[in-house]
């Protein structure tokens, strides 16, 4: 059963006791903008009922999610959501990992939000999902700072809100114009390259150079020929006898 | 109705995400319009990044008119020296208070980071040109402990440092959070200045909360761009902050949004290279 009540920010929930539902009641038509006002007094109020409601908030002022995890943060029961916040409401992913990360409740499921995902895709004719849409985005986990990866290989938790396995991604390390010595020697690991600290002082300003001058992460191809045009220059440089 | 301060981290924590890279051309562009719109501060760089970033930040100082030019820096003499060179308004030390930011990234115990955050904010004041700002970035802000903040944030002020940056460095803030980390450390008596983070979903409704709990300055970036899910969106803010009606912004949401159509042609990036290569 839904209830429409349009305006709901601005109704009496006390009128609510009259439906004298035990089916949950849908409140439609909760503007976000009560993020603005006193939405602490309404969601008290609203409790107060003991009626089974669900608010559906909108999401003009992309306040949606914050509203609708203060509400069930605050005692809220029900909440009406949508994957990815389709239809102007509340994004599920993000209600769930925040009500996850606070504690307040633990989902088993969320390695399966990319299969969700992609059956969204094929549902909804292709419509794609940003790589930087929080929660379910394929860029959320990779980094190319330096100051970044030189935290994730101390501690991934430094910058990671949440680990990739969580959501069923996984952590990827790009170079370019940000990147430090953290990366270039974990990059040259991983490609069974030998690299010293001297070595990687000398690739990375090739390599942020290199990225300056495409505007954009270098491509696997392009950090090798880097790699191998600094070796042939040391190869080549005199040595200096002190 | 209160005045709010836009500090624009587009050409620093915008760019740090990975696939972008602004040359010194695009780099000016994007100040540029920045300041025509009325921003108030613009972080400008990392200057221990090097020569040619230290450079982008004076010219980006000669272009600006009335925005104020920051660089971000790590608590570290020779960074602050990098930033000395670049000759910009304010210095912004990023000062890390967490627990697990302190001890694994830092190797430092709390006491040991107070001292350190202490030692470079005083070498920046007196090594610092004349009127130039000092401010420090709380990072990780979301996940420490209130009373180090609070003693932090006195011993900070005591320093001559300016203003402190809240950072939702992995953005878990929720509103509730985000109101009571402000009022925490209100008591400290400095400017608050809200740096938030996507992850989710909530980057412009918490900025908007730590306004109206207090702070008076809020980062955003052009159309939120930023690590994982992105920072602050610009445009997105101006519009929740002017829908408030509790405060002035020197930007409005037609500025706003005329700098996203301006900007959006230079912030472009390749998703798809992103998704094929990687170290790991």
């Amino acid at each position: 059963m839904a209830v429409c009540y349009d305006q709901a920010a601005r109704f009496n929930p006390e009128i609510l006791f009259h439906t004298g539902s035990k089916l949950p009641l849908r409140l439609m038509g909760l503007d976000d903008a009560l993020l603005l006002n006193n939405y602490d007094d309404l969601f008290s109020r609203l409790r107060k009922t003991g009626l089974p409601l669900e608010p559906a908030f909108g999401n003009s002022l992309d306040c949606a999610t914050a509203l609708g995890v203060t509400w069930l943060l605050q005692g809220g029961e029900c909440l009406c959501c949508s994957f990815t916040g389709t239809g102007n409401l509340a994004a599920l992913e993000e209600v769930l990992m925040a009500l996850h990360l606070s504690g307040a409740a633990h989902f088993a499921g969320l390695s399966l939000l990319p299969q969700l995902s992609a059956l969204f895709r094929q549902l909804s004719g292709g419509l794609t999902i940003a790589g930087t849409r929080p929660v379910i985005g394929h860029l959320l986990f990779t980094v190319e700072s330096g100051i970044h990866v030189d935290g994730l290989n101390k501690d991934p938790t430094l910058y990671e809100p949440f680990p990739p396995e969580l959501v069923g991604a996984r952590r990827r390390v790009v170079l370019g114009a940000h990147s430090g010595c953290a990366s270039v020697r974990l990059c040259c690991e991983r490609l069974n390259l030998s690299c010293d600290a001297v070595l990687a002082e000398r690739l990375l300003p090739a390599i942020r150079a290199l990225s300056r001058k495409n505007g954009r992460s270098l491509r696997g191809e392009e950090f090798l020929a880097v790699y191998s045009a600094v070796r042939r220059e040391m190869d080549c440089a005199p040595a200096v006898a002190c | 109705m209160r005045p709010l301060w836009l500090v624009d981290t587009t050409l620093r924590d915008g760019e740090q995400s990975p696939g972008f890279s602004f040359s010194p051309e695009i780099k000016l562009r994007l100040a540029r319009l920045l300041d025509k719109a009325g921003v108030c501060q613009i972080e400008a760089g990392v200057p221990a990044m090097g020569v040619e970033e230290r450079d982008c930040i004076r010219a980006i100082k000669q272009a600006c008119s009335s925005a104020l030019v920051s660089t971000w820096n790590r608590a570290r003499p020779g960074d602050i020296q990098a930033a000395l060179a670049c000759e910009a308004d304010i210095i912004h030390i990023c000062t890390p208070v967490s627990e697990r930011q302190i001890r694994t990234k830092l190797g430092l115990t709390p006491d040991q980071a107070l001292d350190l955050y202490a030692s470079c904010a005083a070498f920046a004041r007196n090594k610092g040109p004349r009127g130039a700002m000092v401010t420090a970035g709380f990072e990780d802000a979301s996940r420490a402990q209130g009373p180090f903040m609070l003693r932090l944030a006195k011993e900070l002020k005591a320093q001559g440092v300016a203003r402190i940056r809240i950072s939702d460095t992995v953005g878990v803030l929720t509103p509730e959070k985000t109101k009571s980390l402000v009022e925490q450390l209100a008591p400290a008596g400095m400017d608050m200045e809200i740096h938030t983070h996507n992850d989710l979903g909530m980057a412009e409704a918490n900025a908007l909360c730590a306004a109206m709990a207090g702070a008076a300055f809020v980062d955003t970036t052009i159309m939120g761009i930023g690590e994982r899910a992105g920072n602050c969106d610009m445009r997105r803010f101006t519009r929740l902050a002017a829908r408030s009606g509790q405060f002035t912004l020197s930007v409005t949401e037609e500025d706003a949004s005329f700098v996203e159509r301006e900007a959006a042609p230079l912030l472009w990036r390749d998703e798809t290279l992103l998704s094929q290569w990687s170290v790991v």
